[in-house]
C-alpha cells in the first residue's frame, strides 16, 4: 500500500470516523444484550439464574463506565480495571461452566469492546487472557481437577479440545483484525486531532499575522507619508530648479526655484510635457516648435529605456525668463527607474550672476590686455623719443668743448642753441606725457553742455596763435548739447584747432570750420581745414603717440594721441577724412550715445 | 674706386642728429659726400630720382644708406622694405641707425634684410667711435658691386 493510498484511506476513515464508531458500538451493544439474553435463557432452563445475569450486566456496565471515563482515567488504571473484570469472569467460568453459547458471544463482544473502546492493543491482550483462561479451564476439566455443573453440549461430537482450538482461532483472527482496524482508526483519530490542532494553530497564527500586518500597514502608511513629505520639502526648498516628469514625459513636479528661474508657475507647468516646457524656455517663435519636436525625439527613447545621449551630461546655455530677460543656466537630466518604466528628472541651475561676473572678468582681461599693449607701445615710444634729445645734448656738449678750444664762436653759439632746444623739447615731451597719462580718468563727472560754449572756450585759449597766422574760424549755428567732461572736451577742440592751424602749409586763406552732421543714430562732430591734407595711407598713424607727418611742423606728436584718448574715454571714435595732400582735412569724432553713455557713466561712478 | 666720391645717404628726421653724424663723418674724411633727407618718402624719391631729386648729377646713387627707423610719414621699416623690393636698389647696403633698442624693431629690420643694425649711443665718445668704425667698415673695408649707371633710377 503506497503512502498516498493509505493516506487517502485514512482520510476517508477520519471523515467517516463517527459513523463507523457508532455502527461498531451499536453492533457490540446489540451482541452484548443478545449474550445476556442467551445466558439468562440458559440459566433459566437450569434454574440457576440470578448470579450469572447480575454478573454479566455488572461487567457490561463496568465496560461502559470505563469507556465514558476513558479520557479521564489513566491507561494504567484502565488496564487494572480490565484485568479485574477478566479475572472475575474467569472465576465465574470456573464456577458456572464455560462453554455456554452465551459465554462465547460475551467473550467476543468483550474483546471487541476492549479494542474499540480502550485501545486496539488491548484486544490482543484480552484475546490472550481469554485463551489462557479457557485452556486452563479445559486442562483442569480433563484431569478432573474440577467438576462442571453445566456439562459441555452433549450433542456435540467433537472433543472439547478441538472445539476450544476453533474458538481460539476465531478469537485470534477477530482480535488481529480489530487490532489492525483499530490502529488505523486511532491514526485517523490522531490525524484528525492533529489537523484540528494544526488548524487552530494556523488560525491563531493567521490572526496574529493579520494583526501584525495591520500594524505594519498603518506604520508603513505613516512612514510613507512622512518620507513623501520630506521629499517634497527638500525638492520645494532646493536652490536649483528641480523638475520631474512621469513615464509619459508629463511634468509632475515643478519646484519654487523652477518658478523663479523660468517665470512659469507650477500650475502652468505641471501637466505639460517636458519637451514643450523645455522648448518654451529655450527658444522663441517658430524655432520653439521645431525644438519641441527634436527634444521629444531625444527624450522618448529615454523614457522607454532609461538611456539617452542627454542624460547625465552637464549642458550650459541661455534660457528666456517669462519676463523676457535671458538667463544663463546649467542643466542636467537623468532617468529615474520605476516599476512602469523611466521617469526623467532634470535640475536647472541659474548661473546668470556667475556668468555675468565671468563676462565682466573677460572684459576686464581684454581691457587690461589692451592697456598693457598700449603701455608697451607707450614705453617704447617714450624711451625712443626721450633718448633722442639726450643724444643731441651729449653730442653737442662734446662739440662745445672743441668749439671753445678752437675759438669757433659762431658754431659755439649754434651748438649751445641746439642743446637748449633739445632740453626744451624734452621738457615739453615730459609735460605732455604727464598730461596724457592723466586722461585715463575724467576730471569731472560727465554732464550736458552746449557744444557752442565748449568750442568758444577752446577758441579763446588759442586765439593768439590763430590771429598771428590770420586763420579765420567758422562755427556752424544751432549746435547740439554734448554729454561729457567739459574740460576734456575743450581740450579736444583746442588740439584739433591747433593741429589744423599748424598744418595750413602755404594756404593763402587759411580757414577752419567747426560743426556737426547727423549720421545713423549718432552725431558726428568735425573740425575741417583747408590746409595741406593727409595722404590716406597715414590716416591711422597720425593718432599714434609722437607720430608726426611733417618733420618741420611744430609740436611733439602728442596732440592727436591725446585727443584720441579723450574721445575713447568718452566712448566715441575718431578718424580723419582727407582726399590727400593739398586737399585739406576733416577730423571727425563721435561721443557715446544712448546706452553706451549710461554705461560710461556707470563706469565713472565706480 | 680711387677719386670717385664716396656717397652716403643719411635718412634722418632729427636735424641735430643729422648734424652730429655729418660732422663726425666729414671731419674724419671717411665720406666726402654726405646727402641727407629727413623723411621716408624723400628717401625713396631720392633713390629713384623722382620729384625734387630728379637730377642724377646732384643726387648720385649712394654707396651706403644710413636709415633711421622712426620717420615722419613713411617710416624706416617701410623704406627698407621698398628698397629691398626694388631690384636696382636691393644691393645698396642699408645700415639702420636708430635710438631704438626694442627687439621688435631689431627683428623687423633683419627680417626685411637690413644689412646692419646700430643703436645711437647716448655717450658722445661712444657716438664718435661708432661713427668712425661705421665709416671705416662700410666705406673702406666693405666691398660693394659696381653699378651699371643705366639701371640706376629705373
Amino acid at each position: 500500500m503506497s503512502d498516498v493510498e493509505r493516506r487517502d484511506w485514512t482520510i476517508w476513515l477520519q471523515e467517516q470516523r463517527i459513523i463507523v464508531l457508532n455502527i461498531i458500538f451499536s453492533i457490540v451493544l446489540v451482541l452484548g444484550f443478545l449474550a445476556i439474553f442467551l445466558e439468562a435463557y440458559q440459566e433459566f432452563q437450569n434454574q440457576n439464574l440470578l448470579f450469572n445475569l447480575v454478573y454479566y450486566t455488572a461487567t457490561y456496565v463496568g465496560l461502559i463506565i470505563l469507556y465514558i471515563f476513558r479520557k479521564k482515567i489513566p491507561d494504567f488504571w484502565q488496564s487494572i480495571g480490565l484485568l479485574i473484570l477478566l479475572f472475575s469472569f474467569g472465576f465465574l467460568a470456573l464456577r458456572t461452566g464455560w462453554l455456554s453459547s452465551g459465554g462465547r458471544v460475551f467473550l467476543l463482544t468483550f474483546i471487541v469492546m476492549c479494542a474499540v473502546l480502550i485501545h486496539p492493543r488491548v484486544s490482543i491482550i484480552a484475546a490472550g487472557i481469554c485463551i489462557l483462561t479457557y485452556s486452563g479451564y479445559a486442562l483442569a476439566f480433563n484431569r478432573h481437577w474440577i467438576t462442571l455443573r453445566v456439562l459441555p453440549d452433549p450433542t456435540s461430537t467433537s472433543p472439547v479440545i478441538i472445539e476450544g482450538l476453533g474458538f481460539a482461532i476465531v478469537i485470534i483472527i477477530v482480535s488481529i483484525g480489530l487490532w489492525y482496524f483499530g490502529r488505523a482508526l486511532m491514526a485517523a483519530d490522531q490525524a484528525s486531532r492533529d489537523a484540528r490542532e494544526a488548524q487552530a494553530q494556523v488560525d491563531a497564527h493567521a490572526k496574529q499575522l493579520e494583526e501584525a500586518n495591520a500594524i505594519i500597514a498603518s506604520q508603513a502608511a505613516t512612514n510613507l507619508k512622512d518620507s513623501e513629505e520630506k521629499f517634497r520639502n527638500v525638492i520645494q526648498g532646493a536652490l536649483d530648479a528641480i523638475i520631474i516628469c512621469d513615464e509619459r514625459g508629463i511634468i509632475t513636479d515643478w519646484n519654487n526655484s523652477a518658478e523663479q528661474i523660468t517665470g512659469i508657475t507650477s500650475q502652468k507647468a505641471v501637466g505639460q510635457t517636458l519637451w514643450n516646457i523645455q522648448s518654451q524656455i529655450m527658444a522663441r517663435g517658430a524655432r520653439k516648435t521645431r525644438l519641441a519636436n527634436q527634444l521629444r525625439e531625444i527624450l522618448k527613447p529615454g523614457l522607454a529605456t532609461g538611456k539617452s545621449t542627454i542624460f547625465s551630461r552637464l549642458i550650459e546655455g541661455e534660457i528666456y525668463h517669462k519676463d523676457g530677460t535671458r538667463r544663463y543656466i546649467q542643466q542636467l537630466a537623468f532617468p529615474i527607474k520605476t516599476t512602469k518604466g523611466y521617469m526623467i528628472g532634470t535640475v536647472i541651475r541659474d548661473i546668470t550672476y556667475k556668468k555675468q561676473i565671468e563676462l565682466e572678468r573677460e572684459d576686464m582681461i581684454k581691457m587690461l590686455e589692451a592697456k598693457n599693449a598700449e603701455l608697451e607701445r607707450f614705453t617704447y615710444t617714450v624711451s625712443h623719443d626721450l633718448k633722442s634729445p639726450l643724444i643731441t645734448i651729449q653730442g653737442f656738449l662734446g662739440y662745445i668743448e672743441k668749439d671753445a678750444l678752437t675759438g669757433n664762436h659762431k658754431r659755439f653759439k649754434e651748438d649751445v642753441q641746439r642743446i637748449n632746444n633739445a632740453v626744451e623739447k624734452m621738457q615739453r615731451l615730459l609735460n605732455e606725457l604727464l598730461e596724457l597719462s592723466r586722461i585715463g580718468r575724467l576730471i569731472n563727472p560727465p554732464e550736458d553742455y552746449p557744444l557752442e560754449d565748449i568750442i568758444q572756450e577752446a577758441i579763446t585759449l588759442i586765439e593768439g596763435s590763430l590771429k598771428e597766422r590770420a586763420i579765420s574760424i567758422e562755427v556752424d549755428p544751432d549746435l547740439p548739447m554734448v554729454h561729457g567732461d567739459k574740460t576734456r572736451l575743450v581740450e579736444v577742440f583746442q588740439n584739433l584747432i591747433e593741429n589744423a592751424a599748424k598744418n595750413m602749409g602755404s594756404q593763402a586763406h587759411p580757414n577752419i570750420r567747426i560743426g556737426t552732421r547727423q549720421a545713423e543714430n549718432e552725431t558726428i562732430f568735425f573740425v575741417q581745414d583747408n590746409g595741406i591734407g593727409i595722404d590716406p595711407q597715414y590716416h591711422q598713424r597720425i593718432f599714434g603717440l609722437f607720430n608726426k607727418l611733417n618733420p618741420k611742423s611744430e609740436g611733439t606728436g602728442v596732440g592727436l594721441a591725446l585727443v584720441k584718448r579723450i574721445i575713447e574715454v568718452h566712448g566715441g571714435r575718431i578718424w580723419v577724412e582727407s582726399e590727400g595732400t593739398g586737399k585739406g582735412s576733416t577730423f571727425c569724432f563721435t561721443l557715446a550715445s544712448g546706452n553706451e553713455r549710461s554705461e560710461q557713466e556707470g563706469k565713472h561712478e565706480r | 674706386m680711387k677719386g670717385e666720391p664716396v656717397v652716403v645717404l643719411l635718412v634722418e628726421d632729427n636735424d641735430d642728429h643729422a648734424e652730429l653724424v655729418k660732422r663726425q663723418l666729414i671731419d674724419h674724411r671717411v665720406a666726402n659726400h654726405l646727402l641727407r633727407v629727413s623723411d621716408g618718402q624723400s628717401a625713396l624719391d631720392y633713390l629713384l630720382n623722382e620729384g625734387a631729386y630728379a637730377d642724377p648729377a646732384t643726387c648720385p646713387r649712394p654707396h651706403v644708406i644710413l636709415l633711421d627707423l622712426r620717420l615722419p610719414g613713411l617710416d624706416g621699416i617701410e623704406v627698407l622694405k621698398s628698397c629691398k623690393a626694388i631690384e636696382s636698389l636691393s644691393s645698396i647696403p642699408i645700415v639702420i641707425l636708430t635710438t631704438s633698442e626694442a627687439e621688435r624693431d631689431l627683428d623687423l629690420a633683419y627680417q626685411n634684410h637690413a644689412n646692419s643694425y646700430l643703436v645711437k649711443p647716448v655717450d658722445f665718445e661712444k657716438f664718435k667711435q661708432l661713427m668712425d668704425d661705421l665709416g671705416f667698415y662700410w666705406l673702406s673695408w666693405n666691398k660693394i658691386p659696381a653699378v651699371n649707371q643705366d639701371t640706376h633710377g629705373e
